[in-house]
């Protein structure tokens, strides 16, 4: 550790921390503070990831059975309706940039806040308010869509709220574009003096390529949720087939964002899990340059690859090869990144804490979600798979496997910069192994399923598939389980867990160099940057216990 | 520039405020830019798919009401400019008095459009009226259903337009330039938006 | 307070652009009205592309602006191309 003492006493001793500076409701909720905002984000998500996964709850205990038993058809349709909505908008969405890039893109790049703190402040109240709309759908009586809202059913025969539930998506969407572009403002004309971009942490880097993401794609979904709510408010007729419309091209809308929408989810996740990784190895990462060139393809092809949805939707075989080409193309960019990550552990001296837990966990899992991504992109084999079991358990490896894991393991890795507290090492580790227990039990059978030809969003199945279904009930209350425990020694250690020092894991960031948690305006005095990020043991020798250079400090 | 302007957090310099709130509100333009978008690609693929229909439902827009607006958005563009670039320049009557004739020339565009919308109504151009004349016609239906569905959200833009336009003259403008400058390229792009949508609304019908 | 030959400056600046922008809308729907013509509306498309222009470079200033800012206004449409170049790839070839 090189913080030393005389930094220490350099300090103006009553200057307080971001938790300590107003303690009213009001100081809160009016809070431009980065800080405050991603603390705002934190708590709101927590209580639609559990809202969601109630939903989710109820669809795994409905399917324990072959037989309709716990819920009407009808009613199941509503259940996995609001699991996606709220999950994909409502959660992943949000999760890591809304809390976890709010809370240390400005550290990380030295900044005093984001760009605009207020439009910061306003993207939250875009979000609560379009959650409200939401639950208000829901609590009325639900959506029967499915969260991706296939006109002519959502336009023409849906007799659900629709409306309510698009109106909420498109106002989610506002906040989502607000988050966007404040990264983007603070990654280009905020960076500290000597942040170049080449010595901008991978974290930093994910946010932007998220960001791009975020900004250029979301417009689209506005528009054809627009177009939705126009269809079913005034009676518009623009996707009706009776007059010519093509149902395909809200397809392609829908999907012109909801493809990208998935690296939304999963380039944060990359971000989280290159700075475990690089810490908890005491590694350099391998390949920096291509770690961040790989994020900036992915976010660039993601663009492009959204028409191997509708394989069996009506699209052209022409269409359907290109797009099926170029989602073979974008797994090379994801497999330098995960060929880059074993590579940084290569020879590292690895520390099985409890987020590098979550973080090897997050590879192994990115890479299966990965590969089964490449059966499905493969036209032949995506007759077979399509709307089967096999596609939902291919994209929950990627997002709950990959994005909630990198989330639980940056929230841990972080949990004492941001609370200034340390919690307790060991259950954090059961947790850890307990939610990869839970996960691969939830979800692996259902690869099988699908293979065996079981379709999604049914609420029974014939008899065959029962034992399938049982391990991966048996395997969501596992996860369940394990998605409560660190509300237990997370909260525990709000009030009682050690102090934790500036720099507990002794890495080489910005943010690690100001204190836990960090002052109001971030940095006592501002930094300047003078190596770059990673420095964890010099380039000739193997890593050493504590042979880290602060990024403030010449390498 | 007559004064020092306000400086906000985070930033320190005038000029770095400056290129961060033209950088942040281009990037808002670029989500506009894939916003219409995604509405001009429906209207292209419809028109390519009955053109014929598609021009007998424009040709029953009313294009003299059209391109009144269109001269009105125009002309409103450049007082806004005036204003802004007044603002700059420390010569505040004139601002004033531009923003002033701003308001009124978007208000008035908004009072064509409320006549031109009563008038298709008493001619029952909506799709989903039964004396709509062009029932069972594929493409005249569909023109019918972009005309209404993005004159609504142009009309939406341009209220939202008014609103940051008129709150300019709340503000101490010699010390806060920078808001009208970011101000007026919202305006003008959302003038941008009709004048791509004044031929495709009323000049694909003649 | 500026001198009156910047208040001039101000206000020709914009009239000149505005007289530019209204005869562009004019020949558009003189070409429009005069029955026979060919490619009616790309030509529209054309004037429009010429108005958008005068009024990115002329009101906007986007000429003057930092490289940053240029290349954003770029990326928007560049994004769009992505998804009519994608999705008529599609549509061409049913």
């Amino acid at each position: 550790m090189k913080v030393d003492d005389t930094g220490l006493l350099a300090r103006e001793p009553d200057e307080t921390s971001y938790l300590t500076a107003g303690t009213t409701l009001r100081s809160w909720l009016l809070s431009t503070d980065h800080k405050r905002i991603a603390i705002l984000y934190a708590a709101s998500i927590t209580v639609f990831f559990f809202i969601g996964g109630a939903a989710a709850t109820m669809i795994r205990l409905e399917l324990f059975t072959p037989a309709g038993d716990l819920t009407t058809a009808d009613e199941y349709n509503r259940l996995f309706t609001l699991h996606g909505v709220i999950m994909v908008w409502f959660f992943l969405i949000p999760s890591i940039p809304g809390t976890l890039g709010n809370f240390l893109l400005p550290l990380m790049v030295g900044a005093k806040d984001v760009a605009f703190p207020r439009l910061n402040l306003m993207s939250w109240y875009l979000y609560v308010t379009a959650g409200l709309f939401t639950l208000a759908a829901l609590l009325l009586g639900g959506v029967d869509t499915g969260w991706t809202f296939y006109t002519p059913l959502s336009t023409l025969y849906s007799n659900s709220y629709v409306l309510l539930a698009a109106f909420g998506i498109f106002v989610v969407g506002f906040s989502s574009i607000a988050t966007g572009i404040n990264f983007i403002a603070t990654i280009h004309l905020l960076r500290t003096k000597g942040m170049t971009w080449m010595r901008l942490p991978l974290f930093a880097w994910a946010m932007y390529a998220t960001s791009l993401v975020m900004v250029l794609a979301t417009p689209v979904l506005a528009m054809a949720l627009l177009l939705i709510c126009g269809e079913r408010l005034l009676g518009l007729p623009i996707f009706d087939p009776r007059v010519g419309g093509d149902p395909v091209l809200f397809q392609h809308i829908f999907w012109f964002y909801s493809h990208p929408a998935v690296y939304i989810m999963i380039l944060p996740a990359m971000g989280v899990v290159s700075e475990i990784i690089a810490c908890e190895a005491r590694r350099r990462v391998f390949g920096y340059q291509f770690m961040v060139y790989a994020m900036l393809v992915i976010a660039v092809i993601g663009f492009l690859v959204w028409g191997h949805h509708m394989f069996v939707a009506g699209q052209s075989p022409f269409a359907s090869m290109i797009f099926s080409f170029l989602s073979f193309v974008i797994a090379v960019p994801s497999a330098i990144k995960v060929f880059n990550w074993t590579g940084t552990l290569y020879r590292g001296r690895i520390r099985f804490s409890a987020p590098m837990l979550y973080a090897l966990g997050f590879v192994g899992l990115f890479t299966l979600g990965g590969l089964t991504g490449l059966f499905l992109a493969s036209i032949p084999v995506d007759v077979h798979l399509s709307d089967t079991y096999f596609v939902v358990a291919h994209f929950h490896y990627i997002m709950v496997g990959g994005a909630v894991s990198a989330f639980f393991g940056g929230l841990h890795f972080w949990w004492p910069k941001i609370t200034g507290r340390l919690y307790n090492e060991n259950f954090a580790r059961s947790a850890a192994l307990w939610l990869f227990f839970g996960f691969n039990f939830t979800f692996f059978p259902q690869f099988i399923l699908g293979y065996l030809g079981m379709p999604r969003r049914y609420h029974e199945y014939p008899p065959e598939f029962q034992v399938w279904n049982v391990m991966s009930s048996t395997g969501a209350v596992v996860l369940a389980v394990g998605y409560l425990m660190p509300l237990f020694y997370l909260g525990y250690s709000l009030l009682h867990g050690e102090r934790a020092g500036d720099n507990p894991r002794d890495a080489t960031g910005l943010e690690w160099t100001t204190s836990s948690p960090p002052p109001q305006h971030n940095f006592h005095e501002p930094p300047v940057v003078r190596s770059e990020p990673y420095a964890y043991h010099d380039w000739d020798e193997a890593p050493g216990d504590a042979d880290e250079t602060p990024q403030t400090d010449p390498a | 520039m007559s004064s020092t302007p306000i400086l906000v957090e985070p930033f320190e310099e005038p000029e770095r405020q400056r290129e961060a709130m033209v950088f942040g509100l281009w990037l808002f333009l670029a989500t506009e830019i894939l916003f219409f978008g995604g509405f001009f690609f429906l209207y292209a693929v419809a028109r390519m798919q009955d053109p014929v229909g598609f021009a007998k439902g424009a040709a029953r827009a009313n294009l003299l009401l059209g391109t009144v607006n269109t001269v009105l958005l125009m002309t409103s563009s450049a007082t806004l400019t005036v204003a802004e670039r007044a603002a700059q320049a420390g010569w505040m009557r004139g601002a004033r008095g531009a923003i002033l004739a701003t308001l009124a020339l978007g208000t008035a565009f908004l009072a064509v459009k409320g006549f031109e919308y009563r008038e298709d109504l008493s001619e029952h151009l909506f799709p989903t009226s039964p004396a709509f004349p062009f029932s069972g016609l594929v493409g005249a239906t569909r023109f019918w259903s972009f005309y209404w569905f993005v004159t609504i959200v142009h009309a939406i833009h341009l209220t939202i337009g008014l609103g940051c336009v008129a709150r300019l003259l709340r503000l101490d403008l010699p010390r806060r330039w920078m808001v009208a400058e970011v101000t007026t390229l919202y305006w003008h792009f959302v003038d941008i938006i009709w004048l791509l949508l004044w031929p495709l609304l009323y000049l694909v019908g003649p | 307070m500026a001198g009156t030959s910047e208040q001039r400056t101000i206000v020709l600046g914009a009239i000149g652009i505005w007289a530019a922008l209204f005869l562009l809308g004019a020949s558009s729907l003189a070409y429009a009205l005069i029955p026979g013509l060919p490619l009616k509306l790309p030509a529209a498309l054309v004037v429009v592309v010429l108005q958008a222009a005068l009024v990115l470079g002329g009101f906007m200033r986007l000429g003057k602006a930092s490289a940053l800012v240029r290349t954003t206004a770029l990326i928007g449409i560049v994004w769009l191309s992505f998804l009519f170049m994608m999705s008529f790839a599609d549509l061409w070839t049913r």
